[in-house]
This record gives structure tokens, C-alpha cells and sequence, in this order.
């Protein structure tokens, strides 16, 4: 009988595999995971004509980068290209090693979304030295001729805390900010971009949680910043991600604060439309994964442009913030001009109607 | 000092008063620090965020005892909540639905372990390590890396509601598991079995105890506590994502640990594991409390782990050598 059971356990086991089954069909992209028997066959194109573009990430299974492999995988189907992922897991040797591998297989160009930007410097050179476009994506590598593919995270943060600093700077309290985790640069710059700006308040105390990326540690976090802080009367998370978290973490808690995030993720703009959050700004991780693969075509069809390419990004909030910031001309503030876009246009600005327009053929790269 | 020991009738050792003392050491700190600490509100939310946490340092009590360990905790519990989601929601977003499948699919997460473990006579680590990158792989297959809300009732008042509108269902559901596992490892042949494998295997074979179906049966138990850690986790954030569980697993082996569970196996207890999981969940709660800055907060996390578990394995080592020296 017990024999039995744990059989019948077994069974259960195997049918959990079907919950991956008849979901989303995939697209006729190469879309091959951690596969590290990836032939030189597979890499080189049947015609010589097809752009192959060797992608490198840290992992597929945070949600953002599962969005933006998605916005590439179309426009490598847009332009003709093939893609050929690999996901080093957040270790730099294996990440090192699969770039070397594109490199033997003779890829046009290598797509790096680096685990650690000073590790990765010395492979990227290689990579150049052998004539491949190399894009390294979120975060700037001091390579020789590589080209860094960012967002303006730093600004994008100090100009969200300029905007809860003006909104707040008649009352005193303390401003919350959950971000990732340290030693990655994206929540470094965010968190930089944020901390500076709110030195300008001295009346508002900023306390900062990590979040580490995740909705179930951000929620824990939000609560025990609300708890420890009884006057807070904002709450900044670097990432649409983990604000899910915060947000649930923030009601579980009996907060009553206002809520920012980033990435204008589908989910955070419904957050919008609701008066749940009180600003947001554009990213599209779908955009940006188009915005890359568009990048590294224009480069091999050998179109000059600047080393530092910039994704614009927007900032979205409901009309009585537009109202607030454009009354306080707050659209531009260092000499870094933000431009303001309602809820629905970012819903549009995000869809892929939209961004393969966007970055169609009049699309014009950073010069 | 014997009457301190002898505290209403009960015989605390020296261990568990280290413990003790190492609680209220943190909890004056951090209410010296922000009088918010000792708030109703901030004590019971401790308990909450830390529910799913213990339960699974429950579960992994009953494996260290024997000996054992398991890796797959971790992912596991993650693969859990995102299959048992995904059906969930496919079949009618009933509450019901989602507890069983979490407790089931934990079991038969378990009873793979156990499995690879007592009939392939694998290592514990080797087997469990093999299961952990199958869970992760299975997580990612089913939930193909997209965020999952989950918004029925029955799932929200398991992650967010309050019994008598003061206790947090978390914590109840905690309490239930913390009796079970009392009465399971005090009360039952099962228990007193737990004990003799992780104290000497062999013996316990000579004496006539199935030692593989056993540990089997301790598997598959640390899988259903996984599964009930899994559906604690997964209603009170009310979504899924790839990374669910992340963190969980260090945490629960060390609040097992310092509870003065042994890694090699033969000793622990259910009150010893459960003032582990208030340490370390005081211990974080405490340094943002204190203010402690956010990128110091891991290192200053695993100091204060590795001193009290330091502490309990001198006290072990002192008081074997005086039995050592009493029987000479």
C-alpha cells in the first residue's frame, strides 16, 4: 500500500509538469535557455544575409527580462535576425565563458546584460578585437568599442524625488525607498539618483530597505518601514516588480502614504488608474528589448552613432500630478528636460503597435 | 540557578536560555532604539512575516534530526506555489483548491526526495541538490517567467486576514504547525524513530526499525510542511513570480540550527526551532528599526546567526566533555 503511495506521489509530481503545458506558443526565434550545446551550425546564418546576435543575460526568469527577451525576439523577427540566448544565472565565469562562445562561433554581434560591469570588460574587448558589435545593456562597460545601451536611471530617480520633494517640502516626515539589492548597478543608480535629490529636503528623512528584487522580501520590507516610521509619508520602490509587494506590504501594515515606482509595467499603470500609485516612469522592458536588437542592426548595417546610447523614457502619472509638476515647472530640473505623458499614452507608448513605430526606420539612435 | 531553570515547572537548559537571551537582547535594543518596536502592530507583524519561514523550519527540524538535509527547500517551495497556482486559477479560483494542491504537490516533492535518497541510496545533498535545480526548471517552465495575481477571497483571508480581527490568519495557521510538529516528534513512534536514526542509524536498524522507509516517511513529511510554508508564502503577497521563495531556505536551516538543532543529526526540538525563527525574524525586523544602513544589513544579519550558533556548539561541546568526565 505504501509502495503505492508513493508511487501515486511520483505521478503527482510528473503531472505538476503539465501546469507548463499549452500556454504561450513560442515565436520562430532561437530560443534556447542555458543550452550550452549550442553548435556552430545553429550560430551561423543559412544565407550569410541573417544577422546573428549572440544574448547574454544574467537570468530568464526575473519577470522585466522575460519582457524584454520578448520585445527582442520581435524584432529580431522584424529585422531578419536570429538570436541565440544564453543565461549565465548571475555568475560571472559562466557569463564569461558563453561570450566566449559566441565568439568562436563567429556571431555578428553579442547583446551583454553584464552581472558585473568590470568583470565582464576584459571579454568585451575580445569580443571587439575579433570585429563583433558588442552592446553591453542596462549599465555602462569601460570597453574599448563597445557600445553601452542605458536609461537614464539616475535622473529618472532624482527626478522622481524632486517631485515628492516639492509635493511634500511644507511638511516633515520620512520618505521610504525600497530598492534591489547592492553591487547591482541599476538599483545603485536609482538609489543614488534618489538619495542625492532628497538632500535637497532636509525636512523629509529618507530611509531606505532592500528589496532584492522580490515582491515577498519587498513586502516584509514595506511593512517594517512603516512600522518603524509612523510619519512616513511616501514610499519610492526602484522597480514596478517589487512595488506589487510593497504595496501589499504597505495596506498590511495600516499605511497611509503614497506610492511611486519604476518601469511603467502593465500592472503599475493600473495601479495609476486607480490613485493607488502616485507616479511611474516609461521603460517598457518589451520596448527596451526591441530598442536593443533595432540598436545593434542600424550598427551592423554600419551606422555611425555615439558610443552611449539612451532609451527615452517618460514619466506617467495621472493629470492632477502633470498639473502639480508643470505648475511647479518641474519638467526640467538640472537641465535634464522629463517629459510627462498621461496613463493611456503610456499604455501605448509600451504596446508593440507602438514601439515598432517608435523605432522604425526614421527612428534616430543618440548622435 | 536551579530554581531559574526550574521557571514555572519547566526545565529550560542552558541552550534554550541563551536563545532567550539573545531574543531580549535584541528586542531591548531595538525598542531603545524606536519605541515603534514593542508596538502590538510590530510585534505580531513579526510573527506574520515570519510564519511561512517557520513552518519550513519545522519541516527541515524533522530531516536534521535524522541526519539529513534538503536543498530543495528553496526552489521547491517556489515550484510548488506557481504549479498549485496556475491551477488554481485554471480551475475556478477556489481556496480550497490551492491548499490541497500546495500540501500535495509538497508531498510529492518530498516523496521524490525521498525516493532518490532510500531507494537509489543517494546522499541527502547530492539528491536534494539534483531536485533543486528540477524545481527551479520546473518554476520557470510554468510560469515562463510572468507575474501571476492571485485575487480570490479565501486566498487573500489566508494571507491577509485576521482571526477576531486581531491575529493574523498567518500566524494561527503557525501555531497549528508548530502543535502538529510537537505532537509528531513527542508523541508519536514516528518521532521517537526521527530520533534514533539521527542518533545512530544502525542501532536503530538492529532494533528492528525500517530505517528507509522511515526517512522516506520524514521526506515526504518536510514536503507537505514545505507545501504549507509554500501557500502561506504565496497568499500574502497575492502573486506569483519566478523568485518566490528566495532567501527562505538559508533562514529556515538556520532558525533550526540555532534552536539547537544538530546538522549531524540526533538532536532538536520544536520549541528550540521556533525561538530560532523569532530570532532571526526580531534580528531583521530589529535592524531596520535600529536604522542600521540597508547595505550592512546582510553582514551584521550573518554575524549575529553565526555567534548565537557558535555559542549553542560550545555549550554542546562543554557539556559532552563533562559527561565525558562524569562517566570516566
Amino acid at each position: 500500500m505504501k509502495k503505492y503511495l508513493s508511487m501515486i506521489m511520483v505521478v503527482i509530481m510528473a503531472i505538476s509538469l503539465m501546469a507548463g503545458c499549452g500556454t504561450k506558443t513560442e515565436d520562430g526565434q532561437s530560443d534556447d535557455i542555458n543550452n550550452e550545446d549550442v553548435n556552430n551550425e545553429e550560430a551561423k546564418a543559412e544565407d550569410g544575409q541573417k544577422m546573428v546576435i549572440g544574448m547574454s543575460c544574467i537570468n530568464l526568469s526575473d519577470a522585466g527580462l522575460v519582457l524584454i527577451k520578448n520585445g527582442a525576439d520581435k524584432a529580431a523577427e522584424d529585422y531578419n535576425c536570429e538570436l541565440v540566448w544564453k543565461a549565465c544565472e548571475g555568475n560571472l565565469d559562466t557569463q564569461i565563458d558563453q561570450i566566449r562562445g559566441f565568439i568562436q562561433q563567429g556571431v555578428d554581434a553579442i547583446w551583454i546584460d553584464s552581472c558585473d560591469v568590470a568583470g565582464v570588460v576584459d571579454v568585451v574587448n575580445e569580443a571587439t578585437d575579433a570585429g563583433i558589435i558588442v552592446m553591453t545593456a542596462g549599465s555602462k562597460v569601460e570597453g574599448n568599442e563597445n557600445y553601452n545601451l542605458v536609461y537614464p536611471d539616475y535622473d529618472d530617480a532624482y527626478f522622481a524625488a524632486t517631485v515628492i520633494g516639492e509635493r511634500y517640502k511644507d511638511q516633515s516626515g520620512t520618505i521610504g525607498l525600497i530598492v534591489g539589492n547592492a553591487g547591482n548597478l541599476v538599483s545603485e543608480n536609482r538609489q543614488q539618483g534618489y538619495t542625492d535629490a532628497m538632500k535637497n529636503y532636509p525636512n523629509l528623512k529618507l530611509v531606505t530597505g532592500m528589496g532584492m528584487w522580490d515582491a515577498n522580501t519587498s513586502m516584509t520590507v514595506a511593512e517594517d518601514l512603516i512600522r518603524s516610521n509612523p510619519d512616513m509619508l511616501h514610499m519610492h520602490i526602484i522597480a514596478d516588480g517589487m512595488s506589487y509587494g510593497a504595496y501589499e506590504g504597505i495596506k498590511n501594515a495600516g499605511g497611509d502614504v503614497t506610492i511611486s515606482s519604476n518601469d511603467g509595467d502593465t500592472d503599475a499603470l493600473a495601479h495609476l488608474e486607480n490613485g493607488e500609485y502616485l507616479l511611474d516612469n516609461v521603460v517598457g522592458n518589451e520596448r527596451l528589448g526591441y530598442w536593443g536588437i533595432v540598436i545593434g542592426h542600424r550598427l551592423y548595417e554600419n551606422e555611425t552613432m555615439v558610443r552611449d546610447q539612451f532609451l527615452p523614457t517618460y514619466k506617467v502619472m495621472g493629470d492632477e500630478m502633470i498639473e502639480f509638476i508643470e505648475d511647479n515647472n518641474l519638467t526640467e530640473i538640472n537641465s535634464t528636460a522629463y517629459e510627462l505623458v498621461t496613463i493611456e499614452e503610456a499604455r501605448k507608448i509600451v504596446s508593440a503597435d507602438a514601439y515598432t513605430i517608435e523605432f522604425n526606420e526614421s527612428f534616430v539612435p543618440t548622435k | 540557578m536551579e530554581r531559574f531553570k526550574n521557571v514555572l515547572g519547566m526545565r529550560i537548559d542552558f541552550n534554550r536560555m541563551i536563545n532567550i537571551g539573545i531574543l531580549v537582547a535584541l528586542i531591548i535594543a531595538a525598542a531603545l532604539a524606536n519605541r515603534s518596536f514593542l508596538s502590538p502592530g510590530n510585534l505580531l507583524g513579526i510573527i506574520e512575516q515570519n510564519a511561512a519561514k517557520g513552518v519550513m523550519a519545522l519541516g527541515i527540524t524533522f530531516v536534521l534530526i535524522t541526519g539529513g538535509i534538503d536543498l530543495s527547500m528553496e526552489n521547491g517551495l517556489t515550484m510548488i506555489a506557481v504549479v498549485s497556482s496556475i491551477f488554481h486559477v485554471g480551475w475556478g479560483n477556489h481556496a480550497v483548491t490551492l491548499v490541497v494542491l500546495c500540501i500535495l504537490t509538497g508531498m510529492a516533492l518530498g516523496a521524490v526526495n525521498g525516493f532518490l535518497i532510500t531507494k537509489l541510496k543517494l546522499l541527502p545533498f547530492v539528491a536534494t541538490l539534483g531536485m533543486m535545480s528540477i524545481a527551479q526548471g520546473i518554476t520557470h517552465w510554468a510560469s515562463e517567467g510572468e507575474i501571476m495575481f492571485l485575487s480570490s477571497e479565501g486566498v487573500t483571508f489566508i494571507g491577509r486576514g485576521k482571526v477576531f480581527g486581531i491575529i493574523s490568519f498567518q500566524i494561527v495557521v503557525f501555531v497549528i504547525m508548530a502543535a502538529l510538529a510537537a505532537v509528531i516528534l513527542y508523541r508519536t513512534r514516528l518521532g521517537t524513530t526521527i530520533y534514533a536514526l539521527g542518533s545512530n542509524e544502525d542501532a536503530a536498524a538492529y532494533s528492528g526499525i525500517n530505517t528507509a522507509r522511515q526517512k522516506f516517511k520524514v521526506y515526504v513529511l518536510n514536503g507537505a510542511f514545505v507545501g504549507v510554508a509554500a501557500l502561506l508564502t504565496v497568499s500574502r503577497v497575492g502573486q506569483i513570480s519566478p523568485n518566490l521563495g528566495s532567501g527562505s531556505m538559508m533562514d529556515a536551516i538556520a532558525a533550526a540550527v540555532i534552536g539547537g538543532t544538530s546538522t549531524l543529526g540526533g538532536r532538536g526540538s520544536i520549541s528550540g526551532t521556533i525561538l530560532g525563527v523569532l530570532i532571526i525574524g526580531v534580528l531583521v525586523n530589529a535592524l531596520t528599526f535600529m536604522n542600521v544602513p540597508v547595505n550592512a544589513q546582510s553582514a551584521i544579519k550573518g554575524l549575529v546567526i553565526l555567534l548565537a550558533i557558535v555559542a549553542d556548539a560550545l555549550l554542546v561541546s562543554r557539556r559532552n566533555m563533562k559527561l565525558k568526565e562524569a562517566s570516566a
